[in-house]
């Protein structure tokens, strides 16, 4: 089959290599319709991620039809259209449990990874390094699905592939990040960064009553998409061109926002000193996250605010301003998308019309151009906001 | 490991006050080679100014070779102390099972293999006797030896050893409770060497780091497979690379 393969950094090749197979007996084989390229696969195209490996097949956002079960999957028969969450989990442990499916205890094969790093190990997740797990990932023509009962999302036929596809990241991610703020009415909700998480950070904060959002970033084809789909609902900020936290507290009557999202993560595009501060030390592996949209965020978050961590931190960063967010007694919430926790209750808004997901979308290409994909997301070229792949 | 470690509850107390060990290996060596550049340094110079760095350097090798710190030892530091059985190796995991089912697997002694793949089998021989044959990664060797249950109290605690005419003189415990707010059973794995001295102790010194990490696996391997009957692999799935 033809799959999106990782060799280096900016260097993704469309390859040939074998078909999956059943390797376990709670595996299925998705034959993959549609696939994305997620602002997180960024990072691994940027060589941010250690232990990736070359040849290593990418992507973790995908959907398709089941074309074969293990022996003892129950929930899934051949023939079964399916989203497939990011998060691989086993369903069995504790954190399953508790729908904590991110963390799930029993899905990553090298758990000796992140133990050394992070003390415990989170979920499996497809194509995103071997630390997590090492799994084939789904931009390919087929995926191997492990733990196929509790990950893969059934889903109607009278929805289209673009409807439904971002069940599979970045729509939960977007609405556990504005969940995460626990709005309340009357709250001004901060949006830092608008790429695809971004985007449905704000619809999500909108949909769970917020009175204002406040979109923040810096590719105006972004801001653009913020305006168009929000109904008046939202204002936006170019940080090159506005002093941000004095444009925020102007906006929120002096108080500042009540809750605000990180939909930046990593490696964040920094202005002045402290960028080529955080460039510098990333450069020589002295830092491994530029942590400058958070840094901003505890500085302009309401006393008592919530701050909402969904983009993507993965070592060491530097100049926390821990003494803000203690002072201020902020509250800090982050993680992986518990994935499967929202995919139900996100299907029945979409099949209720509430929102339609595809709206993002603004390249449309097949498998064989996923090069030419992840070099226009990243780049920001030609209005690239969401990038989805068809085998 | 209430109910089996007397023997290190009882080494954490200090003995010995004056001479115990109480600088950590990786300081001991960087005293002994600093204290030996010093001293050296020291005594190629013939101004009287370098007889306080010979006698520095003097001080830190005696400290080095010593592994005591007097300054540690008024101060109540013991940087020792982390490395001070450097031969046990322990691993615990908490099981969303019951402790029944968790004993009954551990108890399985001819199934241990599908916990620790380095074992090839374990048999049992009779009068609670079992003859393990197991091939050491990176070593290649095939390893055999022979272990008795010393203690068995079901659903709390399994206990076995070596026999005498074994190449190595080991013990091992396992034991079990409920965990707490229903989360299931806690499992604790100690494997004890008990050799003081000579050849035995230098390879199972080096062989620390790679027992601690089969140990954590295969416990590691005993939750997942109790709750969900297999264990996650990637080993035969695609990649854009010679298998």
């Amino acid at each position: 089959m033809k799959a999106v393969c990782w060799f280096d950094a900016e260097d993704v090749r469309v390859e040939t290599v074998p078909d999956p197979k059943i390797l376990n007996p709670h595996d299925a084989i998705v034959k993959v319709t549609r696939a994305a390229i997620c602002g997180s696969d960024l990072h691994l195209y940027g060589g941010y991620i250690p232990t990736m490996r070359a040849g290593d097949i990418l992507g973790h956002e995908s959907m398709g039809e089941v074309v074969e079960v293990g022996s003892e999957v129950r929930n899934l028969k051949v023939g079964d259209r399916v989203v497939i969450p990011f998060t691989i989990s086993c369903g069995q442990c504790e954190y399953c449990q508790r729908g904590e499916y991110s963390l799930c205890d029993n899905s990553n094969p090298n758990a000796w990874i992140p133990e050394k790093a992070y003390g415990y190990t989170p979920a499996g997740i497809y194509g995103y390094s071997h630390m997590m797990g090492g799994y084939a990932g789904g931009q390919a023509e087929y995926v191997r699905v492990p733990f196929a009962d509790s990950g893969p999302l059934k889903v109607p036929a009278e929805l289209s592939d673009e409807q439904v596809l971002f069940l599979s990241d970045i729509f939960p991610t977007g609405y556990e990040a504005a969940e995460n703020c626990d709005i309340e009415p009357g709250d001004m909700v901060a949006v830092w960064g608008c790429g695809p998480v971004g985007q449905f950070a704000i619809q999500s904060a909108l949909m769970l009553g917020a009175e204002r959002v406040i979109a923040i970033d810096r590719v105006q084809a972004r801001l653009d998409m913020v305006k168009q789909y929000s109904d008046g609902r939202t204002d936006v900020l170019n940080f090159e061109t506005v002093d941000v936290f004095d444009a925020l507290k102007e906006m929120t009557g002096g108080r500042g926002p009540d809750a605000c999202i990180d939909a930046v993560g990593m490696e964040a595009h920094p202005s002045g000193l402290s960028g080529w501060y955080d460039r510098a030390k990333q450069a020589v592996m002295l830092e491994t996250d530029r942590p400058t949209a958070l840094r901003e965020i505890i500085q302009a978050c309401a006393k008592g605010g919530t701050v909402s961590i969904a983009g993507v931190y993965g070592g060491l960063a530097d100049k926390i301003p821990l003494g803000a967010a203690f002072n201020k007694s902020l509250t800090l919430r982050m993680g992986q998308t518990h994935v499967q926790r929202y995919m139900p209750r996100l299907l029945e808004m979409i099949e209720r019309g509430e929102i339609d997901p595809s709206f993002v979308i603004t390249h449309r290409m097949r498998l064989e151009e996923a090069p030419l994909g992840y070099q226009l997301f990243r780049n920001k070229q030609d209005g690239c906001v969401k990038v989805t792949l068809e085998p | 490991m209430a109910t089996a470690t007397s023997e290190v509850d009882v080494s954490r107390v200090q003995p010995n006050r004056n001479r115990a060990i109480n600088i950590a290996p990786t300081e001991r060596l960087f005293s002994l080679l600093g204290g030996g550049l010093l001293a050296v340094y020291g005594l190629r110079r013939s101004a009287w100014a370098a007889i306080p760095v010979t006698l520095a350097g003097a001080a830190l090798l005696y400290r080095g070779a010593t592994g005591h710190s007097r300054i540690y030892e008024r101060l109540g530091v013991n940087a020792a102390r982390p490395e001070e059985s450097p031969l046990d190796v322990t691993a615990s995991v908490t099981i969303r099972r019951p402790v029944e089912d968790v004993y009954r697997l551990w108890r399985d002694f001819e199934g241990l293999p599908r916990l620790m793949p380095h074992l090839h089998t374990v048999e049992h021989v009779g009068d609670n006797r079992h003859h393990w044959v197991a091939q050491l990664p990176a070593m290649g060797r095939v390893v055999e030896w022979d272990t008795q249950i010393i203690e068995e109290r079901p659903n709390e605690l399994l206990h076995w050893r070596t026999l005498p005419e074994s190449p190595m003189d080991m013990a091992w415990t396992v034991a079990f409770k409920p965990a707490p707010g229903d989360r299931g059973t806690e499992v604790r794995v100690k494997a004890e060497h008990r050799i003081t001295s000579g050849p035995q102790l230098v390879v199972a010194k080096a062989m620390h780091p790679v027992s601690m990490q089969m140990l954590k696996e295969g416990v590691r391997r005993s939750k997942r497979l109790l709750e969900t009957g297999e264990m996650p692999t990637i080993e035969g799935q695609p990649a854009a690379r010679a298998a």
